[in-house]
């Protein structure tokens, strides 16, 4: 430090030079800039908690908002330090949500369609709320739309908040037809492969892997659950890796979380199939499996036969009850139908089952083998050397790996995120979580771990059940796939038990008739879209009527960009048929322009939340809630109560209405109508909302036996209300090791009897395994693997990236825009490898066209040259390529991948082939 | 005396961009204009041939002991307290950009006359700016004062950005630099930087 410069003051600075203060102005181009203010401002600063809503880990907030001058602002978030979610920390996404709330860009009245104007166009007036009304009831009425006409589409956000009115609003108005945004993309093709072994119902939202404690963390396809990111996973994850956990990623290319691994395995997009049916073998031949877990918890031990036309039984008795064998005997023992231990037989004898059997066993003159050993047969050919072929991941390090994790515990393979892309992934995620049960992992230190939440519900279901009396509120109560199995009979459902007019959701009646037909068909058709184009086009038939689909409410969803083809929804929602579109959000959206009245709702953080929730996949028990920061800023209103309106209009049936969301939820109409009649005095808007939080905090009051008031001054105070520490939930409800896990057996399956079901109602693709067996990945008609691609033939993968959030249209926000800007080559380019790009010669930053080869669509972008993917793939980043110039920070940013990506699904749940083409590139 | 310091785990960092909106949103930084972070984290592909790696770099301001920045500052606007926080007076500072240039870490940015319009648009009645400077990372010693963490550290998602006090040896960041399994930047030109940072290198297979 060798200069010695006088400090120099601006006012010091500003005399020598002979201005003196009266030229400052001259200086300073805006008016009131210069020096300090002159009164000193009325200032103060206020705490409250709230919960993040920009992806499934629904992190808790601290939420500050200053007021100066009588103006009140939220000016910043951060996690909330006394929550054990997330542990005080939140994200990119969570730390800009505030500029949500302030996107000038938002929704800001009810909006009607300009007359003349036509669906497609983003030409909107403002209109009151009684304007809207009043032309929604006008079209239902003139257009005479029955309650089966109508659709409701509902987003993510609509789904996990919202489900209570959802449902009963459905139900009441006798609506059959939900499309559920994230279900052919995640919770049906991903989530229930994995529900299928372990009874979940919604995986990233009942299973939270304590990473913490592993020694050994596998990643298959799958970045979202911490790189991308996943904010309640991630912090754990850390803790993992500081504690020196071995991390391996198999992914094409190096997402965020492969940036973390010791291993990064660039495999064949379509094939962590193959690599996880090698590692399951390995692991059984080579006895790397908790024996005893397998035996007592799980259908391992049940005795299979093989029937005449060569289909996998269970062996069952006249009451339908498994059989296993003694270990190292001959003697067979029937075991209880549903429960989690099967070292006590159905007449209370102890031993233990065998996996193997040591000598030939006949029931009822068939020769039966375990399921274990069914299974290991159907691994046979399924060598390293098999997989890597398939794979191009060397057989070495297939069996190196697959030794390493089975040798190490605890271990965890995360469950997976994002289904979807190949119609394997359903059967990958399968046997991931059959994987994770050979460790003996489930509901363990070091390995999968399932909520408070769900602890709980399951516990109670089974108390009820072994109580023998009827469990009201199933929408509180039901746990895992019971819930799944309700919600697919309510909407399945032909016989006028739920909805009077006697017709299913019209995706059920497509795929009738498309059974009938013997054209391809969707076995479980839960809250797709499939069918829905025959529907609207009238070219759908139900019992020999047309099963038309007039009118569609749209709550926080954007299927216009979300799903595929880019014109699917577009020309749905366009058709002549079409007679009514309603969308409910808080900023426009692709879907948007398609409406003809867009009604606004309120940002999360201007809201009380209308119920108290539970601490989303937090292992510890906990409720909390949000608490509005900041009044409305705009004439927006609240879910419940657009809802209730709604009713109103369709059918009338208010009192429908409520008495299902009590039947339903536990919350009883009689509290709600109570708190109404009051908050209808006292609340322009959300009256109805206020008035169902009042009676959620007066019903969790009953239950914890305490006050409403205790309840809300801890909340206040703290921002979650702690009941119960995940070590203590474990030590009592551990699933399956303490009760049963919610299956149709109690034990964790690997023989899947939805499958046999399945396969027997004429389901027979090889998609309907009922073990865990090989579906090969269909990327190009005619060729294996093992043939080379063309020289501009990649395969496709896509991705999120952290700034963008999983739930909302969020690429707008200011902050997060400007994050992607400044990576802009990264996050917006399109991934080649330097080596490929070369031959096409394409350089970094080169214009370039893309090409389906299966549907020949075609959009373009940019070269990103990058040796982080693997040599025979392409990366683009999802959430980009919005169109709605309304929503200025996003318009033209990015490829929209659904322009690239065609309607392809797979048998089981529709689940979207989403990656199943290769793609041919070339300069622009 | 205190000594402020910063050690980054290259090890959790997973490049979430978490620390980048949390310090735009704490210190009401231009986000108009991507050139102005004050912190920011660099997506970094290295590695030769088929060895490639990826790796995620936090960058902010080094709070050196030495700081060039503050040798050229013409004003006086740029200073070191007692606790090691370089510091910007933004009613000295006349933008000359001198720092800028000195500074061999990149840390400074501009934030002009329509930055601070446009920020009044933005931050409404909460901005605190009243006119433009050269703008750094300030370890967000306002909140350090009061006993908190920076912003960034605060939300780090990995717990990658640790901060703490080199002259208490029970701190753990003075025990992690003073074990040497942290190392600063360009520590041969005789800045003396503060932010000391955890190689993510040595633990690749």
């Amino acid at each position: 430090m060798g200069w010695k410069l006088p400090r120099l003051s601006r006012r010091a600075f500003l005399k020598t030079t002979g201005y003196g203060t009266a030229g400052l102005s001259l200086l300073s181009p805006v008016g009131g800039m210069v020096g300090k203010a002159i009164a000193e401002e009325e200032e103060s600063e206020e705490i409250s908690y709230s919960i993040c809503n920009f992806c499934s880990s629904l992190c808790n907030l601290r939420v500050t908002s200053r007021t100066k001058n009588g103006d009140k602002r939220i000016v910043k978030l951060d996690g909330n330090p006394n929550s054990t979610l997330n542990r005080g920390k939140i994200c990119a996404r969570g730390q800009s949500g505030l500029r949500q709330t302030y996107d000038t860009d938002r929704i800001k009245t009810p909006l009607i369609r300009v007359e003349g104007s036509k669906r497609g166009e983003y030409k909107f007036r403002a209109a009151t709320w009684e304007e809207v009304w009043k032309y929604i009831a006008e079209k239902q009425q003139a257009a005479k739309i029955n309650p089966w006409e109508w659709t409701m589409v509902g987003g993510w956000t609509s789904c996990v908040f919202y489900m209570n009115w959802a449902v009963p609003f459905a139900m009441s108005n006798q609506v059959p037809n939900i499309v559920a945004s994230p279900m052919q993309h995640c919770v049906t093709t991903g989530h229930l492969g994995t529900d299928m072994v372990t009874g979940n119902f919604n995986i990233h939202d009942e299973v939270l892997p304590d990473f913490d404690n592993a020694k050994y963390i596998l990643f298959v396809a799958n970045n979202a659950s911490i790189g991308a990111v996943s904010t309640c996973r991630m912090v754990r994850f850390a803790q993992g890796r500081k504690n020196g956990a071995k991390v391996v990623t198999l992914d094409p290319r190096r997402s965020e979380t492969a940036a973390k691994a010791d291993e990064w395995i660039q495999i064949r997009p379509g094939t962590d199939l193959a690599f996880m049916l090698a590692l399951m073998k390995i692991m059984m031949e080579e006895d790397l499996y908790d024996s005893l877990f397998l035996q007592r918890h799980t259908n391992m031990p049940f005795l299979a036969y093989k029937d005449d036309a060569g289909d996998l039984r269970l062996v069952a008795d006249e009451q339908g009850r498994p059989m296993v064998v003694e270990e190292g005997t001959a003697n067979v023992r029937v075991l209880e139908k549903f429960s989690n231990d099967n070292f006590k037989d159905a007449d209370g004898g102890t031993f233990l089952p065998a996996l193997k059997l040591s000598e030939t066993i006949l029931v009822d003159g068939k020769p039966v083998k375990t399921v274990f050993e069914a299974q290991l047969e159907e691994l046979t050919e399924f060598t390293p050397e098999w997989a890597a072929e398939i794979t191009s991941v060397p057989a070495e390090t297939i069996t190196r790996i697959s030794r390493e994790f089975g040798n190490t515990r605890p271990a965890i393979v995360d469950p997976g995120w994002h289904g979807a892309r190949f119609g394997n992934v359903l059967m990958l995620r399968r046997v991931q979580a059959m994987v994770q049960a050979l460790t003996g992992g489930l509901d363990a230190v070091g390995g999968w771990m399932n909520s408070g939440e769900l602890h709980h519900k399951a516990a109670h279901m089974y108390e009820a059940m072994a109580q023998g009396h009827e469990m009201g509120a199933p929408l509180a109560s039901m746990a895992g796939f019971g819930f799944a199995k309700l919600v697919i009979n309510v909407v399945s459902n032909k016989d006028g038990q739920f909805f009077k007019h006697g017709k299913p959701g019209w995706a059920w009646a497509f795929s009738e008739q498309e059974k009938k037909a013997g054209r391809f068909n969707v076995a479980l058709p839960v809250m797709v879209d499939t069918g829905l184009r025959e529907s609207v086009e009238g070219k759908l038939q139900f019992n020999g009527e047309s099963y038309r689909t007039r009118a569609v409410i749209i709550n926080a969803a954007n299927p216009v960009r979300h799903y595929y083809p880019d014109t699917y929804w577009k020309d749905i929602l366009s058709h002549e048929n079409m007679e009514l579109v309603i969308a409910i959000d808080v900023l426009p959206s692709d879907t948007t322009p398609y409406a003809d009245v867009i009604l606004p709702n309120s940002s999360y953080l201007e809201r009380d939340e209308p119920t108290l929730y539970g601490n989303g996949v937090n292992q510890d028990l906990a409720l909390t809630t949000r608490y509005a920061a900041i009044r409305s800023m705009y004439d927006t209103e609240e879910m419940p109560d657009i809802l209730l309106e709604m009713t109103k209009i369709i059918s009338g049936n208010t009192e429908g209405f409520l008495q299902t969301i009590g039947q339903l939820t536990g919350i009883k109409a009689d509290l709600i109508k109570k708190a109404y009649a009051e908050t209808q005095r006292t609340h322009a808007k959300g009256a109805f909302s206020a008035a169902c939080r009042k009676a959620s905090f007066e019903v969790a009051a009953d239950r914890l036996e305490v006050t409403p008031e205790r309840i809300d001054a801890e909340l206040r105070d703290k921002g979650v209300y702690h009941e119960e520490d995940k070590h203590e939930l474990l030590s009592r409800w551990a699933m399956p090791r303490k009760m049963p896990v919610p299956t149709d057996s109690g034990r964790v399956e690997f023989y899947s009897s939805l499958m046999r079901s399945l396969r027997d109602g004429g389901h027979t693709e090889d998609n309907f395994s009922v073990l865990a067996s090989w579906i090969a990945p269909r990327c190009r008609e005619g060729k294996t693997v093992a043939d080379p691609l063309a020289v501009n033939e990649f395969y496709f993968t896509y991705g999120k990236v952290p700034t963008v959030s999983h739930a909302s249209t969020n690429n707008n926000n200011p902050v997060t825009a400007g994050i992607n800007k400044f990576k802009q080559n990264i996050y917006e380019g399109v991934w080649i490898h330097p080596e490929r790009a070369e031959k096409l010669g394409i350089a970094d930053g080169d214009s370039i066209k893309l090409t389906n080869n299966i549907s020949g669509q075609e959009t373009s972008g940019f070269a990103h040259l990058t040796r982080l993917v693997e040599k025979d793939t392409l990366f683009m980043s999802s959430s980009f390529g919005v169109e709605n110039k309304a929503l200025t920070k996003a318009v033209g940013v990015g490829t929209a991948i659904n322009k690239l990506i065609p309607y392809q699904v797979e048998p089981v749940v529709a689940g979207f082939r989403s990656q199943e083409f290769t793609v041919n590139v070339a300069r622009a | 005396m205190t000594k402020y310091a910063m050690v980054i785990d290259l090890n959790t960092c997973v490049g979430c961009n978490a620390c980048m909106a949390a310090c735009a949103m704490e210190n009401q930084t231009p986000v108009w204009d991507t050139k102005a972070w004050r912190t920011y984290v660099h997506d970094e592909e290295i590695g030769v041939g088929d060895d490639v790696h990826r790796r995620f770099f936090p960058r902010l301001c080094n709070h050196c002991d030495n700081p060039p920045c503050m040798t050229v500052c013409p004003t006086g606007a740029t200073t070191k307290k007692a606790n090691g926080i370089v510091v910007v007076d933004q009613d000295l500072c006349m933008g000359c950009l001198a720092c800028a240039m000195a500074c061999p870490y990149h840390a400074r940015v501009e934030v002009t006359y329509g930055d601070v319009r446009k920020g009044k648009e933005f931050y409404g009645s909460d901005y605190r700016r009243t006119r433009p400077s050269v703008d750094k990372c300030s370890f967000c010693d306002h909140r350090v004062e009061q006993g908190l963490k920076p912003a960034c550290v605060e939300t780090c998602v990995g717990s990658s950005r640790m901060f703490g006090d080199l002259d208490d040896p029970n701190d753990p960041v003075a025990q992690m630099v003073a074990s040497g399994v942290a190392q600063p930047l360009m520590p041969h030109i005789g800045t003396r930087p503060n932010v000391y940072y955890i190689n993510d290198l040595k633990w690749r297979g």
